[in-house]
Formats: C-alpha cells, structure tokens, sequence
C-alpha cells in the first residue's frame, strides 16, 4: 500500500565506498514522525559520544519530511542533522526548496552520509544510480559555480544540487549547505561537516512518484490546511514582503538587534525591510519551495551603482539585522551584497553577521586594531570592512581566520573581556530575536539543543497581536491574559507546546509559517494530513504532539550524553547583564496598563534570577531533574525510549528519581 | 479652574508602505485609541500616496492592523480602550509575521 514514503534509506560510507540502499522500517520511522524526529534517532545510534564533529565518526544525515512530495501545503522541508561542530552537541538544520521532494522521487526518504573520502568528491544520485564522483574540479568552487557545473556535466538544468562553497570546504564553523543557490541549512556548521567529509555536493535527479495511503481523505484534509492558513492576515504580507516585511514592525517595538545587541533600535530601519525592497526597485520575483502555498521567498537584484549585478534570495529579516542593523548600518545595497557573498561562499549569514560586528565593537573598544585585522577599519556599518571580512573568513585567510570558529572562539582567543560582547550561547550566535523584551523566547533560545535559535521553537503567540496567537495561549494555559510577552508566567507551559508542535512540523516536512507563526495548520491537521498519507490510524493532536515530544527529548539525551547541563541552558553574556532601554520614554505602566496582566518582569533583561524562574518550571515540566537538567528515567520511559534511558544510566547520566 | 478645552496632540505613523506618513492630531483629553483610528480612519487612509501601496490602510480590517503605542503592541495594553497622553506616538502596520 502507498504510504507518502519513498521507502529507502540510502547509506553511503565515503571512507569505504560503499553504497547502501535499505528498505525503510516506516513504522520505526514514524514513532518519531520522521525527518528531525528520524535524523535524532539515527543520530543517536550512529555518533558515538565524544566523536569529533569534523572527524569521519560524525555522521550527516539529510532527513525528508513524512509528507514532502505530497501536496501538503509547505510540505518542501528537509532536515540536516549532525553533531555540531560550533557547539560540539546536537544540531538540525530545517532548509526548503525543492531537494527534499527530488530525493523521494529518485526513491529515497534518507540519505546517510558517514566516513570521510580520500579526496573531494560529490555524489550523484539518479534514481537506482547512485555513484560517487570526483569532485577535483568543483572544489574551490563558490556555490554558484559548482551548481552551475554540476548542471552542465549532467546536461540536466533540473537536478537538484545541495552543495558547499569555500566556506565549507575550509571548515569555518558556520559554513552552511546551499541547496540550488538560494535555500540554506545555515545554522551550526553543517556545511563544515560536509566539507569535513571530502563531500562538494549531493547531485539528486528522481523521476518516481508519491503517492498517499487515503488520497480522498488526505485531499480533504489538505484543501482544510490550505484555507485555515490564508485565515491569517499575515499570509499576505509575507507573499508581499517575505519575512524582512517585519523589520520596521519590531524596530517600532524596540527589538530590532542593532550594532550587536546593544541597541533595539537603528534609525531608518525602514531602508533595509521588504517593503522597501518592492519600492525601490530590487524586487524582482517571488519564490516558492516545494507544495508553498505562502511563497515567502523574494529574489532581488541591483541594477546599477557600486553593487550592480549583485543579485540573490531574500535578503531575509535575519539577514537584514545580521548584516544590517547589527553592523551598525541600513544601507540596503550593502546588505543585498554582503547576503549574496555569504550564498557563494557558502556561510550562515547570522553568523557571519554576528562575527562581524562582534569584531566591530571590539575595535571600538580598542581590543583589537587595525594592525590585528592587517589594516581594516573595522567602524560600525563600513562596507569595505563588512565586504572584505566576509571573503577572508570563507578562505580563511588573514583576520578572517580568526573569526572562522565563530564569536565564542574569537573571543577566547582575543580576550580582554571581549567575551562580553560575544552574543553566543552552547558556541551557536544568537539569531535576531531581541529575547530581553520576549521571555517565552527567551526561554525557548536557553533550552534550544542547538542553541539561541529561533527555528526550534517559535513562540509568536506569546506577543498577543494576533486572535490565532491569544486563541492557542489560552488553551495552553486557560487564559488569553498570558499572551503577554514580559512576564515569567506560564512561559514554560507556552514553550514546552510550542517545541512539540514545532518537532512535529519539522518531522513532517512542514513550514513553521503553517503552524506555530500562523496557527493555520493545527496539530489536529497536522495529524488528519500525516494518518491519511501514512494509513496510520493513530495519529491525532495528542499523539502527535506527543511523538514531538519525544523528539524533544531524544536531541536533549543527545546532548545529556554528551554532557551537557543545566549550566549550558542559558544565554548571550550581554542579554543576561545587560538592561535594554525601553522603546520610549513614556511608560505603559501608567493608565495605559491593564489592571489584571501578568506580573510583568522589571526590567528588559534576561538576568540569572528571571532564567532561573523559567527553568525551574520547565525542567519541572518535562520531568526533568532540576539541578542537572538530565531527564529522569520515567519521563524517557513514558515516551517510549527506555534504550534511551538504559544507556544515559549506563554511562551515569541519568537524573536521580 | 482646569481648562475643559484642553486638548492633547498624539503622533500617528501610517505605515502604508516602506516608510510612514507622519500626521498630528488633536483630540481631547480622555480619548482612547478607538476614538484616534476613527479619526484617522475618516480622513487618512485615503491620500493618493497611500492608496498606491499594495496593501492600502483603508482595505486592512481591523483586527488585521498592528497598532503599537510608544513601542507597545496595543494588545498589551487595553487594546482600542487604551486611554491616550499628550505627546503619545502611535504607530500603524498591517500585519506582518515572520522572521
């Protein structure tokens, strides 16, 4: 019987050679849902603790969502899973397009890559033709060229190509993985693992079909998911403006990540956001990934002045504050540069923000000078400076090299309290979310496996903008009154759901923009869509949360395993230390305040004491040991993972009862 | 004796498309968010610049208009009941999500 799956596991070992296709054990597959849920549970069986990430005992794996190939609206993602190099513990990456939907249809729903090559190569997967091929001509290649390359020499426009650039091939610890130029697994350095490998790109041509359990019931439940989603407003304006629409929004709101967290706000933040994109002329198309229905991806381009010809996807609103604001600057051209420099060379551009302007107030600061940096001015918001520091990070080369490890590494090395200043937790930087006004996210970064992370747990809700958002509050916690972003209150119930929910979309293959930023598709949709495609029976809202939260608590054994603790579950120096001013001089607790909100937090910081608070519930939540923050063998063992649990004990990790 | 006739001035940012409109308006002292956008409902949305954009103020429901009043969401406060002050600035998007 059809079941959405493709039905292989293909294992390629590029220290031997070998090339593995196996037949898929759906059902192992679908008690963690699949994709991150599948990639955790492959990972944990396939990295022994202590492996060296860059070493050949990592594996990476690129995990398909249950539903991707089908049409399930925003079904096109991918996870890419690997133990992480920047921090040394657990690392998914979630990226779209259309690579995911091409590898099922050449009839494979995984792809397991372990070993490391003698010499670069690539892979060419074309349906039952598998073959690793030498890559001595593409390494050194920017991501653009190789794509390009690897297109021509198979005389096919249409494969699909998820390639490193020298970024990767260099082992910068943010190096990401392009997958046809324009969608990124970015964060964590998966790029770096591949290049690690002798691994330039995986090629994927696939001319199978997939076909649904149910089809009736599941065209039902899609039609259903397609509507609830364009319920929202919001579906709108991302088609519009992508996710940069958001830009003067949270400026407004004071949140906006600017010259390296020290401000919420930078003036004409307007100049780098999606509607000015669209205004000025640099908008040249919309994109879609796989089954979108949203189509948030923009494709810009100048057309004249210094950056002519400069051209590629987004620049997204991550990118915007990264390479933006962060560096002190709103020149948008600047920014639409810099952005395609990281896609060619094959690097997270949160990070490569990040890294920058930490390396811009250190020199501020006088901590280093341009005799460190071989004579570059490192002032806020120079655009030689930004350029350059880019392109010798990719090579490694000069000054570069040192920001290469990413912030927590630099600043180690450079010292002299730069550390301060180093907007990194667990070694991943901080994305752009402002979490001193936000403490649902802030909670969310802390307890993130991966690290200060957006893309693991998004908790829109919390603002209480939206009637979707207020709706799911209140029936998390019994009362919309929590949706209401700086309080402690009820943060660990709201996140706990949202990580469920957020496993669960990412298993499935889904966009978050369908789930948790829109509250269009449901877990009780989520479900209905994944029974019908599958033939499975047991899916509903709770067991698909649920098999989330089994997710959730495999990636956090992972890291138990690897040692981490309480103590790593925690955030940037400066967001802990250091007060946020106030959007505005005026107050809301004045009149303006509702008498019965939630106690609302003092002051916008993410201090020891308010963490503290958080994690204390939330571990308490989980049935997680609060002093250590190790699960406890009952909660493990609830979730079906008792070899889970047996081995965390055998290796004394598991929590007292 | 206290002047009835005082009135306060608020700051409205119409974020129709890249970058906002500024007006000012005057309205009495215990007027609340609700009575500002009914103001600038009647009178605002509709200049030639604004209408251009490809989400015109005026076709934007309500409920789907973000307004934020000296940096705070609306929601947060007392929603269309927030009481204004002289000197207050508020802010008008439509919805925007993401990130």
């Amino acid at each position: 019987m059809p079941s959405a799956f493709a039905g292989k596991l293909l294992h390629v070992n590029l220290t031997t050679g070998e090339i593995a296709p196996k037949p898929l054990n759906e059902e192992k597959v679908l008690k963690y849902l699949g994709a991150r849920g599948f990639n955790a549970r492959l990972l944990w069986e396939l990295v022994p603790p202590g492996a060296d990430p860059l070493g050949p005992e990592n594996v990476l794996i690129f995990g398909t969502g249950t539903l991707t190939g089908t049409s399930a609206p925003t079904s096109g993602r991918t996870t890419v899973s690997c133990k992480g190099p920047a921090t040394g513990l657990y690392l998914k990456t979630s990226v779209g397009g259309h690579w995911g939907a091409e590898l099922k249809f050449a009839g494979y729903d995984y792809l397991v890559i372990e070993g490391r090559a003698a010499k670069p190569v690539y892979l060419l997967i074309r349906d039952d033709l598998v073959e690793i091929r030498d890559a001595a001509e593409l390494w050194g290649k920017d991501v653009r060229e190789a794509t390009r390359a690897i297109e021509h020499a198979l005389g096919d426009p249409d494969v699909q190509v998820a390639c490193i650039g020298p970024a990767g091939e260099n082992r910068v610890l943010f190096a990401s993985i392009m997958m046809n130029y324009y969608n990124a697994a970015a964060r964590g350095g998966v790029g770096a693992v591949m290049g690690s490998k002798n691994l330039k790109a995986v090629a994927v041509r696939g001319h199978g079909k997939i076909r649904v359990a149910r089809p009736q019931e599941f065209r039902r439940a899609v039609m259903e998911a397609i509507e609830a989603s364009y319920q929202d407003f919001s579906a709108k304006t991302s088609y519009l403006y992508g996710t940069s629409a958001s830009v003067a929004v949270i400026n407004e709101l004071g949140s906006f990540p600017s010259f390296n967290f020290r401000s919420g706000r930078i003036d004409k933040a307007e100049k780098i956001s999606g509607p000015y994109l669209v205004e000025a002329g640099f908008l040249k198309r919309r994109m879609g990934c796989n089954a979108c229905i949203f189509s948030c991806h923009r494709y810009c381009e100048i057309d004249k002045g210094r950056f002519t010809g400069a051209y590629g996807g987004g620049p997204e609103y991550e990118t915007m504050s990264a390479l933006g604001a962060g560096c002190g600057t709103v020149d948008v051209e600047l920014v639409i540069k810099a952005n395609e420099l990281c896609n060619i060379y094959g690097m997270d551009t949160i990070s490569a923000g990040s890294v920058v302007q930490w390396a811009m107030e250190s020199f501020e600061k006088g901590v280093i000078t341009d005799k460190d940096t071989g004579g570059i001015k490192l002032q806020w918001g120079n655009p030689e400076a930004i350029l350059s520091l880019l392109e010798q990070i990719a090579r490694h080369k000069g000054f570069g090299a040192r920001l290469a490890g990413g912030v927590r590494r630099a600043a180690k090395s450079v010292g002299k309290g730069s550390e301060k200043w180093a907007v990194e937790s667990k070694g991943l930087e901080q994305s752009r979310v402002e979490t001193r006004t936000a403490f649902g996210y802030a909670l969310a970064f802390a307890v993130n496996p991966r690290g200060p992370d957006h893309l693991h747990t998004q908790v829109l809700a919390e603002f209480g903008t939206r009637p979707g958002g207020r709706a799911l509050v209140a029936k998390i916690t019994g009362d919309e009154r929590y949706a209401f972003p700086r309080t402690l209150e009820k943060r660990a119930d709201i996140v706990r759901w949202h990580e469920d929910c957020y496993a669960a979309t990412d298993a499935v293959g889904l966009c978050s923009f369908a789930t948790t930023a829109r509250y269009g598709v449901t877990p009780e949709l989520l479900a209905r869509m994944l029974s019908a495609a599958t033939g499975t029976d047991f899916f509903e809202s709770e067991s698909l949360l649920l098999a989330g939260r089994r997710i959730m608590n495999l990636e956090k054994a992972f890291n138990v395993r690897e040692g981490a603790t309480r103590k790593d579950d925690c955030l940037p120096d400066r967001l802990m230390n250091e007060i946020l001013p106030p959007p505005s001089t005026k107050g809301d607790d004045r009149s303006t305040a509702p008498p019965d909100r939630p106690e609302p937090v003092k002051e916008s910081i993410n201090s020891r004491a308010y963490l503290d608070r958080m994690l204390d519930e939330y571990y308490e939540l989980h049935g997680w040991d609060k002093a250590t923050g190790r699960p406890r063998r009952k909660t493990l063992v609830t979730l079906g993972l008792e070899d889970v649990a047996a081995e965390l004990e055998r290796a004394g990790k598991l929590a007292k009862e | 004796m206290e002047d009835v006739n005082r009135q306060i001035t608020i700051t409205v940012k119409l974020f129709a498309g890249a970058f906002p409109e500024r007006i000012c308006l005057a309205l009495s002292p215990d007027a609340r968010v609700r009575d500002l956008m009914s103001k600038v409902k009647g009178k605002d949305f509709k200049s030639s610049k604004r209408e251009k954009s490809p989400l015109p103020l005026q076709d934007v429901a309500q409920e789907d208009l973000l307004l934020i009043l000296n940096g705070r969401p609306i929601q947060n406060l007392q929603g269309y009941d927030t009481p204004l002050e002289d000197g207050d600035v508020l802010a008008v998007f439509p919805v925007m999500a993401g990130g």
